[in-house]
């Protein structure tokens, strides 16, 4: 039976609803609604905020900001091309000419064209994946049991006028307009929805309209399912060997990359198999015929990165040709392992920390990692224009910082915190956290144009470098950032720590687990914003942990 | 009170005292002053059947819905509670036992 009332702004105490937009001065509420849509399901399906940008949805379907349109001209071009991010092609209401030409410095400033790792950077969605529903009962149905709606109404021309209140006018249209449906409720009588008229629209720009308006009941709404979001979208949520890839009958697989003697392996999670079978994929090794420069040479877990060069796997570890780290990828295109370089100190010490940045497009490639006096080196691999003081894939070493550190994980995260705007091009603070010689968790931050200071130190006896993420806790929409979480070995057990970037404290949340080495990888992901962690434990195999609302529970031991 | 013989209010004023008048129970938003015209921001809608034919957004879905949802089960356990109590989970869905830690299923081929 379906429920009496339904809000996805709070449902099960989270909201999935991303902030309300303005369409400024252009008819296309259309993508507005389209955009409003793709966000809410990837939020449902997938636990993540994936912020999409409507001028992408518009001018990728070959529409003007003058130009009228529908949801399903949206969806045509979201099911061939995807749907990226604002900082790959923003909302503007100026002329655009969307074409695959590359970004150049002197174009930087007009949004002209989508950066040209699109590919890696949209939103994929299934073939046929738009649902049409005219039944008042089966609307209801869908947005109680799936999410969201969209819908194309012909409000009277009061309706810009809305503030508080349920809407009841009955009148002539003043003209088509495309909403979201996020809601209803049965005793007050009315259906919540999103608008494009800006935050000063209703009530921070969602409104309610009475059963009485008769205005929503006649038309047909639109759903969705079965999204695919991009590993950019997901990359805050994630850290160290384990991702949660596009992959499987829901696209949320598990990836994990282990070592295993000098060996690295490819493990999956299948999502869409009975029991959750945990797979071998693969060796790691260089596929690459005229170079077959890498293989067995592993020394460390290596720490990967999804990137937005076509969702290809980049993995950065300690080797022992050059006793340097290094690079490799997987080019999802010809489904072959590249050997991309070495770099680094000699004699790294410890897993690094590995992202992909927001400065450029694609966005930098950011390691740091402990040399043997104890120092961390921050290394940059530039990715894209301007290459002003950089050759184009060049890694290069950009500062040191701390002294006295024993050990470091996956801890690298680039914030949320501090960026104001829904563009990030160049923004949010990096944030780290080393081992330091006591067993205490040293805490760094390099806000953008400054330098790597030490903000904190906290616990005590750790035994190894962390693993840390940026969650979804607190993240209470698509601006806000989440909670810092992170995961230590200490005593053989797992400590659980988080950081809210308000009070900016550090509180241990729990100790669990046995016979554990160090955390390698941690995720929070499309499980209902479960924590998953991969844990390499003392006997040198691996362990998968997780955390839902019962608390903290052992997984499956990877044999070694 | 009928369409018919309702006047289109011309300034936010003119509209907040229609409202009083009928005991509608919406206000205009409270910025808006009594002397500003009725705020038209702009919208953009096709009308159904507008436009190229293959541009049409869906037909509207005819037939079970349960059995049309039921071929996409969701992953977030949040939403499966809810698919529990509406009985639209079926047993032998793979998703069944999330929150189980998984089962070992060595050289199964690669992950696609």
């Amino acid at each position: 039976m379906r429920a009496a009332s339904v809000d996805w702004r709070n449902r099960w105490g989270w909201n999935w609803i991303t902030t309300a937009r303005s369409q400024a001065g252009a008819p296309n509420c259309w993508a507005f609604a389209a955009t409003a849509l793709y966000e809410a399901m990837v939020r449902i399906e997938h636990c993540v905020w994936c912020r999409r940008s409507e001028g992408d949805a518009a001018r990728g379907a070959g529409k003007q900001a003058w130009d009228l349109g529908n949801v399903g001209e949206v969806s045509i071009f979201v099911e061939r091309y995807g749907l990226a991010d604002p900082d790959c092609f923003p909302w503007s209401t100026s002329a655009s000419i969307y074409s695959a030409k590359p970004h150049g410095a002197a174009l930087s400033a007009l949004p002209l064209s989508p950066t040209p790792d699109r590919a890696g950077r949209t939103l994929r969605m299934p073939p046929g994946h738009l649902t049409g529903l005219s039944d008042v009962d089966q609307k209801k149905t869908w947005i109680d049991s799936v999410g969201p709606m969209a819908v194309m109404v012909d409000p009277p021309g009061d309706f810009g006028a809305l503030g508080s209140g349920i809407y009841t006018t009955m009148g002539p249209g003043a003209g088509m307009h495309a909403l979201l449906v996020v809601g209803y409720d049965d005793p007050g009588g009315y259906w919540i929805v999103k608008n494009s008229w800006g935050p000063g629209w209703g009530v921070a720009g969602f409104g309610r309209v009475g059963y009485a308006a008769n205005l929503l009941e006649p038309a047909s709404f639109l759903g969705t399912r079965g999204t695919n979001p991009d590993p950019w979208a997901k990359r805050r949520q994630r850290n160290g060997c384990l991702i949660e890839s596009g992959n499987g009958r829901s696209h949320n697989n598990f990836e994990v990359f282990l070592r295993k003697g000098l060996k690295i392996e490819h493990w999956w999670r299948e999502h869409g198999a009975a029991g959750f079978p945990w797979n071998r994929a693969e060796v790691v090794r260089s596929t690459d015929v005229w170079r077959d420069s890498f293989h067995d040479d592993c020394l460390e877990c290596p720490v990967a990165v999804q990137s937005t060069f076509n969702r290809n796997y980049e993995l950065v570890y300690k080797q022992n040709v050059t006793n340097r780290l290094r690079h490799v990828y997987w080019d999802q295109a010809s489904g072959n392992w590249y050997d991309a370089t070495d770099f680094g100190p000699t004699n790294p010490h410890g897993m690094p920390g590995f992202i992909q940045s927001t400065r450029g497009a694609p966005g930098d490639f950011e390691v740091v990692v402990l040399n043997s006096s104890g120092q961390l080196e921050h290394w940059t691999k530039q990715n894209s224009a301007p290459w002003r003081t950089h050759r184009p894939g060049e890694w290069y070493l950009r500062s040191m910082f701390g002294s006295g550190i024993v050990d470091t994980g996956p801890s690298l995260v680039q914030s949320r915190n501090g960026i104001t705007s829904e563009l990030e091009e160049g923004q949010g603070e990096l944030h780290f956290v080393a081992l330091g010689a006591y067993g205490e968790l040293q805490h760094y931050v390099l806000p953008p144009g400054g330098a790597w200071t030490k903000v904190a130190t906290f616990g005590g006896g750790a035994q190894s470098g962390p693993c840390m993420i940026e969650g979804a806790f607190a993240a209470t929409d698509e601006l806000t950032p989440g909670n810092l979480e992170l995961c230590v070995a200490r005593n053989a057990q797992i400590e659980h720590w988080w950081r809210n970037h308000t009070f900016k404290t550090w509180q241990k949340s729990a100790t669990f687990g046995s016979d554990v080495r160090c955390v390698i990888g941690m995720l929070q992901g499309s499980f209902g914003y479960n924590l998953e962690l991969i844990v390499e434990r003392l006997d040198l195999q691996y362990q998968h942990y997780w955390r839902d609302g019962a608390g903290w529970h052992q997984g499956v031991i990877l044999p070694p | 009170m009928s369409e018919q013989r309702r006047r289109t209010p011309r300034t936010v004023g003119e509209l907040r005292e229609q409202l009083r008048e009928r005991g509608e129970p919406w206000e205009p938003n409270p910025r808006l002053r009594d002397e500003e015209p009725l705020p038209d921001p702009p919208r953009g809608g096709l009308e159904p059947g507008e436009g190229p034919e293959e541009n049409q957004e869906p037909k509207p879905f005819e037939g079970d819905l349960g059995e049309l949802l039921r071929e996409s089960p969701p992953a977030n356990p949040l939403v499966r509670e809810r698919w529990r109590d509406q009985e639209l989970l079926r047993e032998d869905d793979p998703g069944a036992r999330e929150g189980t830690p998984g089962e070992l299923e060595e050289d199964a081929g690669t992950s696609g």
